[in-house]
């Protein structure tokens, strides 16, 4: 964070991200404890989709800025998750350890963002509620790293509550990002300074599309 | 003593404030001998010697009078709720006699079944494919009654609405006909559940039957309603030509000095009674005397007294016209009814419009109906049949328009008082309601009709199933561009939040974010706008 004071060596990258799942597997309590670190017992239903930023430093002179999109799992909603995985960089499909229902939807929904999203995008499965693996484990964790091989994701056992795994899954997805081509961009915007010619890209570093 | 007096007077006045006609308090401070004349009980009307005497008894005699009325409240009271409580308590009393078998109606005379056996015979007339279909497990219907349905608490269909009830709460009986309707004429009493009991026409109707017994009033009123209007136009016609009595030509008004040739002229338009024939006042029954003058009616030419009657001043007459009582309700009050009614208001031509336009409507709606479902049910439609329809149609509708355009004149009119008012609105929004329930009850023509195509049950049939799919296509649609619109409104709001924290990247992407919700939800809408138009 030190770095964010000397704003001239350290370029930001905004990156998008987009939460699926079914409900009720803790995705708005991940992006919680990612943002504020903090976990509710008692969380309500996520109602549309909420917003939210964390800056993520990944080496001395680049972080990345999430833009997270957090996804109500809910059936009623479910039209509202295209929005905004199509112009997604990345993507965290999270699943309940202890419901095996939910690691099929998370399957339906990768089937999903490989069809529909953006070429390259980064896509972690992750199975939450870690916390609760010895009593009431009902996917195990083979299953789903075999899976998650198989279709080329990051994965991650996470748990919201005691924050195992929740930044390891971040970062992780962080550093996956191709990121090299708007570090450039940007980079060079910033290293030839005043060039009002070129000033727009550097102005919207973003450009939330990758593809 | 003078002390004593002033208190004892004061203490009545506070016990009598409540009773009107005394005034004892003032009289305590006058002179003592009004006090003396004044000692009579307000309350029971005894008379007593003095004051002090009065106190007494008033103490002694209605000091307890309160408490006697707050007694017999009391017992008002009591016996109210018990009252209350036996009616409530009757409804139970009429489901055990149900239950117990006895008496209640019978399905016709020969069956010989009684009570809930009775019901039970008309299984067999009153159609059941409409019944829920009995899985095991199921608890009563009523939303109030959580019993399971078993041997024990029963579990009866109700006739009419099919769900299965426990044996309590499908203990009502009524009439129903083979395709279980009601029909409170033809049908069969049938076993029921209490909101079909309820639910029935004419249940919760507090005014009851209403039966028009204007046709019975009517013949029995028409002799004496001729007779008047008979009466009345002899004499108006006796009032024309006294009129115009003194303004003929052979008529001087010098004439009207002559008693006699006066006389003469009036009793030529009606016969005068003979003065000996009559010896008391018809109108006052006070036989004639010097002061009490016997006087001729100038209309009927009866004989009555002077005080009965009236004297009217006509404009060509020289002397006042006589007239009595009689005639004077008979022709005057009469002609001033006349003439008030025939001031028809401005708007009351309207709201005869009004009627004439709902005859027509009901009329053509009717003839659209016959015509419509004929063209459905025949092989082939023609160009002609439909076109018949169509006219029929685009008449009703035009009768609508003119019906509508009539009740906004009449809403337009201005009124002079409150009750005028009050009328005014009633009629409007009788006319409006009526419009409404008939535009929403047409039919439209159905949109794949076509010449030459032959209607069958088939391609409705199919008609029908893709009706339903897009309408559900429809719903959904619809369901998904509120769930976006609430995400419109959620972002809107970040925005607003981010603004105020003073996070103007937020703000960059959030806006950015609203411009492919608006965009879906723009396409979503106008998928829901090709579907209506599909529909129509």
């Amino acid at each position: 964070m030190a770095s964010n004071t000397a704003p001239k060596n350290v370029v930001t990258i905004n990156q998008k991200l987009v939460l699926l799942g079914d409900s009720a597997v803790g995705k708005s309590s991940l992006v919680l404890r990612f943002v504020k670190d903090q976990f509710d017992d008692y969380r309500e239903s996520t109602i549309g989709a909420a917003f939210l930023t964390q800056t993520l430093p990944i080496d001395e002179n680049t972080s990345v800025k999430l833009e997270i999109w957090d996804t109500a799992g809910q059936e009623r909603y479910k039209s509202l998750a295209p929005m905004y995985y199509r112009n997604a960089n990345c993507a965290i499909v999270v699943y309940d350890i202890t419901q095996a229902a939910s690691l099929e939807k998370a399957k339906s929904w990768i089937k999903e963002l490989q069809r529909q999203a953006p070429e390259g995008i980064v896509i972690a499965l992750a199975g939450n509620k870690l916390d609760l693996a010895q009593e009431r484990r009902a996917v195990e964790k083979a299953d789903a790293e075999a899976y998650a091989a198989e279709a080329n994701l990051l994965f991650f056992e996470t748990s919201a509550k005691t924050a195992e795994n929740v930044n390891e899954l971040f970062t992780a997805i962080a550093k996956k990002l191709p990121l090299e081509d708007k570090l450039n961009q940007a980079r060079g915007a910033v290293n030839r300074g005043v060039n009002l010619s070129e000033a727009r890209p550097a102005a919207q570093p973003s450009g939330s599309c990758s593809c | 003593m003078q002390n004593g007096k002033r208190r004892i007077g004061v203490r009545i006045s506070s016990n009598l404030s409540n009773h009107s006609g005394t005034n004892l308090s003032t009289s305590a401070q006058s002179d003592s001998s009004n006090i003396v004349k004044a000692t009579e009980c307000p309350i029971c009307g005894l008379e007593l010697p003095n004051l002090s005497a009065l106190n007494d008894h008033l103490d002694v005699t209605h000091f307890n009078d309160n408490e006697k009325i707050h007694k017999r409240q009391d017992s008002i009271n009591s016996w109210l709720t018990r009252t209350l409580n036996g009616a409530s308590a009757l409804q139970m009393k009429a489901a055990q006699r149900l239950w117990r078998m006895e008496p209640y109606e019978q399905n016709g005379d020969s069956s010989g079944a009684v009570g809930l056996e009775a019901t039970k015979l008309t299984d067999s007339l009153v159609v059941k494919n409409h019944w829920q279909p009995e899985v095991p497990d199921m608890v009563c219907h009523d939303p109030m009654c959580d019993k399971l349905l078993n041997f024990i608490n029963g579990h009866i269909h109700c006739r009419k609405c099919g769900y299965i009830f426990c044996n309590f709460h499908s203990m009502y009986q009524i009439k129903l006909s083979i395709h279980a309707t009601y029909d409170s004429e033809n049908g069969f009493w049938c076993r029921v559940c209490r909101e079909c009991y309820e639910g029935r026409p004419g249940y919760n109707d507090s005014n009851g039957l209403i039966r028009s017994r204007f046709q019975t009033f009517e013949t029995f009123r028409k002799p004496l309603a001729d007779k008047r209007r008979i009466e009345f136009l002899r004499l108006s016609k006796r009032m024309k030509k006294l009129e115009e009595l003194w303004t003929s030509e052979n008529v001087s008004m010098l004439d009207a000095l002559l008693l006699n040739k006066a006389k003469r002229l009036e009793q030529s338009i009606v016969h005068w009674q003979d003065d000996s024939v009559v010896q008391i006042c018809p109108e006052c029954n006070n036989s004639f005397t010097l002061t009490r003058r016997r006087r001729h009616c100038r209309l009927c030419g009866r004989v009555i007294c002077r005080f009965c009657v009236l004297e009217i001043s006509l404009p060509q007459h020289p002397q006042p016209l006589l007239i009595c009582m009689s005639c004077n309700q008979n022709y005057f009050r009469n002609v001033l009814y006349q003439t008030e009614r025939s001031k028809s208001l401005g708007y009351i031509r309207h709201i005869e419009h009004l009627q004439v336009f709902r005859q027509a409507m009901v009329n053509y709606y009717r003839l659209y109906e016959d015509s419509l479902s004929e063209l459905l049910s025949g092989e082939i439609i023609t160009e002609a049949t439909l076109k018949i329809v169509k006219d029929r149609r685009k008449k009703f509708l035009e009768l609508c328009v003119k019906y509508d355009g009539t009740m906004k004149k009449i809403a337009n009119h201005p009124s002079s008082n409150d009750a005028e008012e009050q009328f005014k609105q009633n009629v409007v929004n009788e006319a409006k309601r009526y419009l409404q329930e008939t535009i929403l009850r047409l039919q439209a023509i159905p949109y794949h009709l076509q010449v030459g195509q032959a209607w069958t049950s088939e391609s409705e049939r199919e008609l029908e199933k893709k009706k339903e799919q897009v309408e559900k296509k429809q719903e959904e649609l619809m369901q998904t561009r509120i769930v976006l619109e609430e995400q419109v409104f959620l972002v809107e709001n970040m925005i607003e939040d981010a603004k105020a924290k003073r996070k103007f990247s937020e703000v960059e992407t959030l806006l950015s974010s609203l411009a492919p919700l608006h965009e879906e939800i723009h396409s979503i809408t106008e998928k829901i706008h090709d579907l209506d138009l599909f529909d129509i």
